[in-house]
This record gives structure tokens, sequence and C-alpha cells, in this order.
């Protein structure tokens, strides 16, 4: 078990824990498996997801459970990450991000707070050394790189793998909005790393103070995270960034991201496919209305 | 004679001494009582203000002590272990020695404490604050008339053995 492994596991209650382990070994014999996922649901059965397979865990969590993983989660503050349940992922120690839902308190449109969580989807971020080695020359030589998949594809793997490889060439700015990129930070070599920011304060402050060569950003998707882009690329900084699309149809459906693709700032987009396939290279060029 | 006046001396300063200690006591945790309120007012303005997580919360609160005021050595070890394990662990071991009538506002309050959103934890804060609060001024009022009887009673109650026995 790796060390983020067992963080993730003390996160949840022991009695669980020990089912997690028995069901993964179950699974199979294979005792090094990876665990990239545990999910606790109220009332429900757990489940982990190791190599891709959704692994049904024989232990039904009560709210009990629930409240001592969420205590957990934020060091039994929960006051403290009142802003970041609202978004909907709780950050962990070691890079682990927990997703969470439960019943959203709304004012105006907006959820103000998420009380009775009743979900909480625990990843653990896993090194996969070599994951980048496809991306980093296609970082080298086009002026952005769009890293896209469905969620829980490996973009923020592959992202998390370019920032050693990267650092070690160029002046490299990492906007780590929810922490999963950089974790304890031991793998970020000489990237300057902006934590917690939103990708917009994060990228236009990093281009105004850090001057960077490059700069790596995590699930862009709003219009404020296509104009950082925009202006950060206009500054002359490369970028590498990801975005949730099932396939490059669906990633141009989005229409702000099609702009900027077409407009040349990102001249590659790389689509990861699942676990153990080929990723796709497209060139922007080669993109047509 | 002069041993049996020696012996009822003794008694009598024993009890004395007994009584005195009796009435330390009290005081004493009144005292713990009175560091519980400051804490918990503490946890409540970095709350309020900074929505500090809970173990630094204990940590500053330490800190900020040694300039301010004294902490007694039983919440130091109260805040250390907070600050490690949690406050509700903390209170688990006993160290703090509270009247017991304000055990249930506190346990209460450890028990709950970080498990809700800002305005919760505001309320709750409150609610103790004012419910030790109003328990610590019911208790002082108290403490000085017991702290007068450990002080009086106990010798008096030797010295009339003593005159008995005599």
């Amino acid at each position: 078990m790796t060390e983020a492994e067992a963080k993730a596991m003390s996160y949840i209650p022991k009695s669980a824990a020990n089912a997690v382990l028995r069901a993964v070994k179950s699974a199979d014999n294979n005792s090094n498996r990876p665990i990239n996922e545990l999910r606790l649901r109220m009332n429900g059965c757990m489940s982990v997801t190791s190599l891709g397979e959704n692994i049904p865990v024989d232990y039904t969590c009560t709210k009990d459970d629930l409240a001592y993983t969420v205590d957990k989660l934020c060091k039994s503050s929960l006051y403290s990450r009142a802003e970041d349940i609202k978004n909907g992922v709780i950050p962990a120690d070691m890079g682990i991000r927990a997703g969470v839902c439960g019943r959203a308190v709304v004012e105006d449109g907006r959820v103000s707070c998420v009380r009775d969580i009743t979900s909480v989807a625990i990843r653990i971020p896993h090194r996969v050394p070599g994951a980048a080695d496809l991306v980093l020359p296609l970082c080298e030589k086009y002026s952005g790189v769009l890293i896209y998949s469905r969620p829980a594809g490996g973009k923020t793997t592959v992202l998390r793998e370019l920032i050693p490889l990267l650092s070690k060439k160029y002046r490299l700015a990492v906007i780590d909005t929810r922490f999963e990129l950089c974790g304890d930070g031991n793998h970020c070599g000489m990237a300057d790393v902006f934590s917690g920011y939103p990708r917009y304060a994060g990228m236009t402050s990093a281009v105004r103070t850090m001057s960077p060569e490059f700069i790596l950003c995590d699930e862009i998707s709003t219009p404020d995270d296509l104009e950082a882009v925009r202006y950060a690329h206009s500054s002359g900084v490369r970028i590498a960034a990801t975005a949730h699309a099932d396939n490059l149809e669906s990633l141009l459906r989005n229409e702000s991201l099609r702009e900027l693709i077409k407009s040349g700032v990102f001249g590659c987009l790389y689509g990861l496919c699942g676990f153990k396939k080929e990723p796709i290279i497209t060139k922007s060029e080669e993109i047509h209305d | 004679m002069t041993e049996k006046l020696i012996g009822g001396l003794a008694v009598i300063l024993s009890s004395a001494i007994w009584g005195n200690l009796r009435g330390a006591d009290e005081r004493k945790k009144l005292a713990a009582l009175e560091e519980f309120i400051s804490l918990v007012n503490f946890i409540d303005g970095n709350i309020e203000h900074f929505k500090t997580p809970l173990c630094e919360i204990y940590r500053q609160f330490a800190e900020s002590a040694s300039d301010k005021r004294r902490l007694s050595a039983e919440m130091k070890d109260f805040i250390a272990i907070a600050e490690r394990d949690g406050i509700a662990a903390a209170w688990k071991r006993d160290i703090l020695d509270l009247p017991d009538e304000a055990k249930p506002t506190a346990l209460k309050f450890v028990t709950e404490v970080g498990r809700g959103y800002a305005d919760d934890e505001a309320e709750l804060c409150r609610y103790t604050v004012e419910s030790l609060g109003s328990t610590l001024d019911k208790l002082k009022e108290e403490v000085a008339g017991r702290v007068k009887m450990w002080r009086t009673l106990p010798p008096l109650f030797a010295s009339s053995v003593v005159l008995i026995f005599l």
C-alpha cells in the first residue's frame, strides 16, 4: 500500500477500511493492486475503484461513518472547509481530494452551503512515471496543449507528471486550485506553485509576478478560466491545461473552448481515451468548421 | 499532659491545613473553569474572523497565553493533546478539573465543536460561554462561602474533639 493509500484509509472508519482491503484482495490476488478511489454512500454499498474497475465492498455506510470521514477530511474543522464543500471537493493531505455531495442550501440560485453530506468519493493520486512522456515533446513544440478526457480519465495524473519534467527546463508556474497537482510538493522540483488560487487569479498573478515560461492548469471550463488562458498566451507564456470531454467532438461543442483552439492558443489537443489505450493527438490546424 | 496538648494541637493544625487545601481545591476548579471559558472565547473569535482550523487555534491559544496570561499546567497538557488528537480526545483524558456543574456544558462543547459551519460554531461558542459564565458567577458566590467553611469548620470540629478527649 502506498503512503497516499494509507492516508486515504485513515480518513474512513477502521471497519470500512478493513472491508475495502478484503474486497480488493478478493477481486484479485495481486496484493499490489492500486486503489484509485474510495466511495462512501449513506445507507448504501461502499465501492472501491482500482485499475479502472469498480469493486463493490461488503460494507454499508451509516450516517456516523460519513460524519467521521468528513470530520477527518476537514481536520475536525468543517467550517474552515465550507467553501471547498460548496464547490464539491475537499482537498486533503498528499494530494488526496474528496468529492462530496449532499443537501444543498440554495440562496438566489447559488449554493450557499451543503448540509447532510450523503456521498464521499476519496480520490487517491498515484505517481505514474512515464505518463507525461508523450505530452512533453508536444508541450515543447506547441504554444499550448489541451489535455482532455472524461472525468477520472487521467488528465490530472498526466499534468502531475509533467511538473517535474517541465520544471527542470523551464520557469514553470503551476495553478493548483484544488491542491491536487502538487500535494505534498515533493515532485514539484523548481515549479512555482499557486496553491488554492482560483484559476483566473492564479494565471494572471503568475504572468504578472513570476514571469513564467510555462503555466500548468487543471480543468479549465468557465469563461473566466478561458480569458485567463488567452491573457497568458497573449503574454507569450506557453500553457498546458486540461478539460473535461469524452471525445474531440464533445470538446469542440464548447463554443468558448472551440474559439480558443481555433485562435491558436492550443496548438495541440491530447485526448486520453481510457486505461491502457493510446492517446489521440490532434493538431489544432486539422480542426475545420 | 504536655503530650496530650501537643497531640491536640497537631490534630487542630492538620485539620486546618486539610481545610485550607480543600478550599484551595475549590478555587482551583473555578480558575480551571475561567480558563476553559477563555479558550472557548478564543475559539469563537478565531472562527468568526479567520476560519482558522481548530488545531491551529489551540496552538495559537497556547502561544498567546505565554505573553498575556499564564496557563495552568493542566490546561497546557489539555491543549497539547487537543492540538494533536482533537479536543474530544483531550477531554476523555480527564485532565481539566472543572466543577461538576460545568461538566455537561463543557462536554457538549468538546463533542460538537468543529462539526458545523461558522454560524453553527459561533452559536455553539456563545451558548457555551453564556452557560458556563452564569455557572461561574453562581459558583463564585458559593465557593466564597464554601472556602470560608473549609477554613473554619475543620479546625473548630478538631478543637471540640480535642477538648472532649482532654
